[in-house]
C-alpha cells in the first residue's frame, strides 16, 4: 500500500519531470555563424517554412505548384514542409514553435522583428552574401541586422502610401493633393472637410503605432537609437507625432470610430473618405470588390509628407525571412533564401501577395500583376522609414496600441500617454539581457 | 442479523483479522481513487506546481528560466493595465452572472409549466452554448458594426436613436461584450435549473395551495430555496468561467479600444505569446488561480453549502 510519505515523493518526481520538460527548448544542432549559402553540391532536406503570406487556396497554388516548385524542380533533394499562418497568429504560431522545441527552418515574420528573434538566438547570422545580387535599400537591411549582422532576407513591402479620390478630389477643386508640408497637408484636410462635410481622411482606423511610426519619422525624428538601447518616445517629434494625430480625431479629419473588423471593407474603400493611408495589398481586394476604385481616372497616390517639408517618406510594412539555429539543413535552408530574393521569385511573390518587391534591381515596367500602387511604391523605395529598430520590439509593440489609442481617444493626455509609452519601453529594453 | 449482533461480533472477532480487514479496505479504497489521483497529479497538480515555479522566474520561452524571485508578482503590483484587467473581470462577474442566473431561472420556470413547443423553446435557448465563441463573436461582430449598416445601429435607427461605435468606444465596449456574454451563457444555466426544478416535489406546492399562497410566494418560499444547491453550482461555475473569458474578447475586441475590455486571460495570453514573458504570464495565472478560490468561497458562503442545508 502506498503510505502519504510515497505519495508526496511520487508526486515531486513528477512535478520535477514536468518542470524539466517545460523549462527544456529542445534538441537540435545551432546552424554555423554567418552561414553561407554553398554555391554547388547537390542539396538535400525537408524545409519547413512558416509564412504568413500567400494566403488561401490560390496563395498555396501561387507558392508551392509555381515558386517553390521551380527551385524543387533544380533541387530534388529538397522537400518543403509549408505551414501557413495569417499575420495576427503568426507571433504566437512562432512562441508556440519555438517553446516546443521546433522552430521551422525558414521563418518569413514582420519588418521589425529580426532584432528580438536575432537577440534571442532562435535565428542564425547570415553571411552578406545571401543577399546575392539583389539590391535592397539599405533601411530595410538595416532593419535585419542585430548587433551589425544580418540575420534575416527582406523579400516582400507593405508600403502605405497615401491613395487619393481623384474624382471626388476634382469635385471640390482640388487637383493635385500632394503638398510640400505637414502642415499644408493638414490645412488641405480642414479644406476637404469644410467642403464635403465628410471625414477627408482613413487613417487612424489602421494600426495607431504604425501611424505613430511614420509620424514620429515625419515630424523629424526617430524611434530608437542605433544599437536599440535606447528610447526616443518621449522625444519632440514624437510627442508632436502624437498631438498630430489628436488633433485629427478631435478635429474630425480622421476617425478612430470608422475601424471594422479584419475581412470588412474599410471606409476608404466605403467612399466614405477622400484619402486613405492604405496598403499597396489593397490592389488584388480593391479590383475584385471596388474595380471603380482602381481606374485611372479614380485612383492617385501621393507620398507623407514631412513637417519640415524637406523629404516625403513612405511607411513600410514588410515580410522578412530569417534562419533558424535548429534547422537541420541549413545548406538547403540558405539556398531557399537566396533563391526567394532572386528576380524571378521576388515578381511572381509580388504579384501572388500584392506586396512590393524588396529589390530595387527589378527594371522598372517589369509586370507585377498591373498593381499601380506597387509601381508608386516601388519608385519610391528610398523614401522608406518604418518602426521597430530594439531587441525588446516583441514586448514594446503590443503595448504601444492601447496607450497610443488611449491618447487619441481622450481617455489619457499626450502627456500622460509619452510618458507611459517611454516608461514601459525602457522597462522592456531593461529586461534585455 | 441485527446491527446490534454485527457489532457484538466484530468487536469479539480475533485482532489480527479486524486489521487485516482494514487494511484490504485501505488498500481497495486506494486502489479505487489511484485513476482519479493520477489524473489529477498529472494534469493538475503537475502544471500547477510547474507554473508556481515559473511564477518565480523571468522565462522567456527561448532560453531557460532564470531565478527572478518575486520580481514578477512586485511587477505586478505596479502595471496598471492588469489591475484594469481585473477590474473588468470582476465588472463582468458582477453584472453579468446575476442578470444571467436570473434570465436562466425565470426562463427555466417558464419552460417547466408544459407550454405548447417548450421543447424547442429550450432547444433555441441551448443552442448558443453549444456553438462555438468564434462563430458567436462573429456574428455579434456584424450585429455591433460601426455606422448605419450594423444591424443594433439600423435597429435603433427605426426609433430615432442615432449610431453608437459599440466595439470601438471605451464607454460602450465592455457593456457591449457582456451583452454578448449574458446572451451566450444563459442556455446551459437554464438547463441545470431545468433538471433541478424536477427535483422538486409538487407536493410542497400542493400544501403551499392549500395555504393560500399565491405564485410569486411559492417562487420565492419553496422555488428559490429548494434550488439553492444548483444556484451554487450555476454561481461558482459561472463566476470561474467569466474569471476565465477569453476568445470572446479576442475576437471581438482584442482588448481594446484602449484596454477598455481587457481581461486577465487576455493579458496572460499576450505576456506569454506575444511579448515572450512566460515567467511574467504565470504569474498572472497564479493571482487569477487565488482569486478564484476567494470568489469562489465567497460564493460559496453567499449562496450556501450544494447539499442544500
Amino acid at each position: 500500500m502506498i503510505n502519504r510519505r510515497q505519495l508526496l515523493a511520487a508526486a515531486g518526481i513528477a512535478g520535477a519531470a514536468v518542470t524539466a520538460a517545460a523549462c527544456s527548448t529542445g534538441g537540435g544542432k545551432p546552424a554555423a555563424s554567418g552561414a553561407k549559402p554553398t554555391a554547388t553540391g547537390e542539396l538535400k532536406g525537408n524545409l519547413n517554412l512558416i509564412t504568413p503570406e500567400f494566403a488561401g487556396t490560390e496563395g498555396k497554388a501561387d507558392l508551392e505548384g509555381g515558386i517553390l516548385k521551380k527551385f524543387t524542380e533544380k533541387h530534388p533533394g529538397v522537400t518543403f514542409q509549408v505551414d501557413y499562418v495569417p499575420w495576427d497568429k503568426l507571433n504566437e504560431k512562432l512562441s508556440t514553435q519555438i517553446a516546443g522545441g521546433t522552430p521551422s527552418d525558414l521563418m518569413m515574420m514582420g519588418m521589425g522583428w529580426t532584432a528580438p528573434f536575432a537577440q534571442k538566438k532562435v535565428f542564425a547570422p547570415l553571411d552578406e552574401s545571401v543577399l546575392g545580387d539583389a539590391k535592397v535599400p539599405k533601411l530595410l537591411l538595416d532593419n535585419a541586422r542585430y548587433n551589425g549582422k544580418l540575420y534575416a532576407v527582406p523579400l516582400l513591402l507593405e508600403s502605405r502610401p497615401f491613395l487619393y479620390r481623384k474624382d471626388l478630389l476634382g469635385k471640390i477643386g482640388i487637383s493635385d493633393p500632394n503638398r510640400t508640408t505637414l502642415d499644408e497637408f493638414t490645412q488641405m484636410l480642414r479644406e476637404i472637410k469644410t467642403k464635403t462635410g465628410k471625414v477627408p481622411l482613413d487613417m487612424l482606423a489602421s494600426n495607431l503605432r504604425q501611424v505613430w511610426g511614420q509620424m514620429t519619422f515625419a515630424f523629424g525624428g526617430t524611434q530608437f537609437s542605433d544599437d536599440g538601447t535606447k528610447c526616443y518616445f518621449n522625444s519632440d517629434p514624437a510627442v508632436k507625432a502624437l498631438e498630430w494625430m489628436v488633433m485629427l480625431q478631435k478635429d474630425g479629419l480622421s476617425d478612430v470610430n470608422q475601424r471594422v473588423a479584419t475581412g470588412q471593407p474599410g471606409s476608404y474603400q466605403k467612399g466614405e473618405n477622400l484619402l486613405g493611408w492604405q496598403s499597396s495589398g489593397v490592389w488584388p481586394t480593391f479590383s475584385k470588390q471596388s474595380p471603380e476604385l482602381v481606374k485611372d481616372e479614380n485612383l492617385g497616390m501621393i507620398l507623407c509628407p514631412t513637417a519640415d517639408g524637406s523629404k516625403k517618406i513612405l511607411y513600410q510594412g514588410g515580410t522578412l525571412v530569417g534562419l533558424s539555429t535548429r534547422s537541420k539543413s541549413p545548406d538547403a535552408a540558405l539556398a531557399v533564401m537566396q533563391y526567394l530574393l532572386s528576380n524571378d521569385a521576388l515578381v511572381a511573390e509580388s504579384k501572388s501577395t500584392g506586396k512590393v518587391p524588396a529589390n530595387s534591381n527589378i527594371a522598372k515596367g517589369t509586370d507585377l500583376g498591373g498593381n499601380k500602387i506597387i509601381d508608386f511604391c516601388q519608385q519610391h523605395l528610398d523614401s522608406s522609414v518604418t518602426d521597430g529598430g530594439t531587441a525588446a520590439w516583441m514586448e514594446i509593440r503590443g503595448k504601444m496600441d492601447p496607450i497610443v489609442e488611449g491618447a487619441v481617444l481622450g481617455t489619457k493626455t499626450v502627456k500622460q500617454a509619452i510618458d507611459e509609452l517611454q516608461k514601459m519601453a525602457e522597462e522592456a529594453i531593461g529586461r534585455i539581457k | 442479523m441485527s446491527a446490534a449482533t454485527a457489532e457484538v461480533l466484530s468487536t469479539t472477532a480475533p485482532p489480527r483479522r479486524r486489521r487485516s480487514s482494514l487494511r484490504a479496505e485501505k488498500m481497495w479504497g486506494w486502489l479505487l481513487s489511484l485513476p482519479a489521483l493520477v489524473h489529477t497529479l498529472v494534469w493538475i497538480g503537475g502544471p500547477v506546481v510547474v507554473a508556481i515555479m515559473l511564477s518565480f522566474t523571468d522565462y522567456d520561452v527561448v532560453n531557460p528560466p532564470e531565478f527572478s524571485g518575486i520580481a514578477n508578482y512586485a511587477e505586478l503590483a505596479g502595471d496598471s493595465v492588469f489591475w484594469s484587467a481585473l477590474a473588468h473581470n470582476l465588472i463582468m462577474v458582477v453584472v453579468v452572472v446575476p442578470i444571467s442566473i436570473f434570465i436562466a431561472l425565470v426562463l427555466a420556470v417558464a419552460l417547466n409549466q408544459g407550454l405548447r413547443a417548450q421543447s424547442w423553446f429550450r432547444t433555441m435557448i441551448f443552442m448558443p452554448h453549444v456553438t462555438a465563441t468564434v462563430a458567436i463573436a462573429m456574428i455579434w461582430l456584424w450585429i455591433y458594426a460601426p455606422g448605419p449598416n450594423g444591424l443594433a445601429n439600423r435597429i435603433l435607427g427605426v426609433v430615432g436613436i442615432s449610431p453608437s461605435n459599440w466595439l470601438t468606444s471605451t464607454s460602450l465596449a465592455l457593456p457591449a461584450v457582456m451583452v454578448v456574454g449574458i446572451w451566450q451563457s444563459i442556455g446551459l444555466k437554464m438547463l441545470i435549473y431545468l433538471a433541478a426544478l424536477q427535483g422538486v416535489s409538487p407536493q410542497l406546492y400542493e400544501a403551499a395551495d392549500v395555504d393560500g399562497a399565491n405564485t410569486i410566494q411559492k417562487f420565492w418560499n419553496i422555488t428559490v430555496p429548494m434550488l439553492r444547491p444548483a444556484t451554487f453550482f450555476v454561481l461558482a461555475t459561472s463566476v470561474i468561467a467569466n474569471f476565465q473569458t477569453f476568445d470572446l474578447i479576442y475576437v471581438l475586441t482584442n482588448g481594446g479600444p484602449a484596454n477598455a475590455t481587457t481581461v486577465i486571460t487576455y493579458q496572460i495570453y499576450v505576456a506569454a505569446f506575444q511579448q515572450y514573458r512566460m515567467g511574467y504570464a504565470t504569474a498572472m495565472s497564479v493571482v487569477l488561480l487565488l482569486v478564484l478560490v476567494i470568489v469562489t468561497y465567497i460564493s460559496r458562503r453567499l449562496v450556501g453549502s450544494t447539499d442544500g442545508d
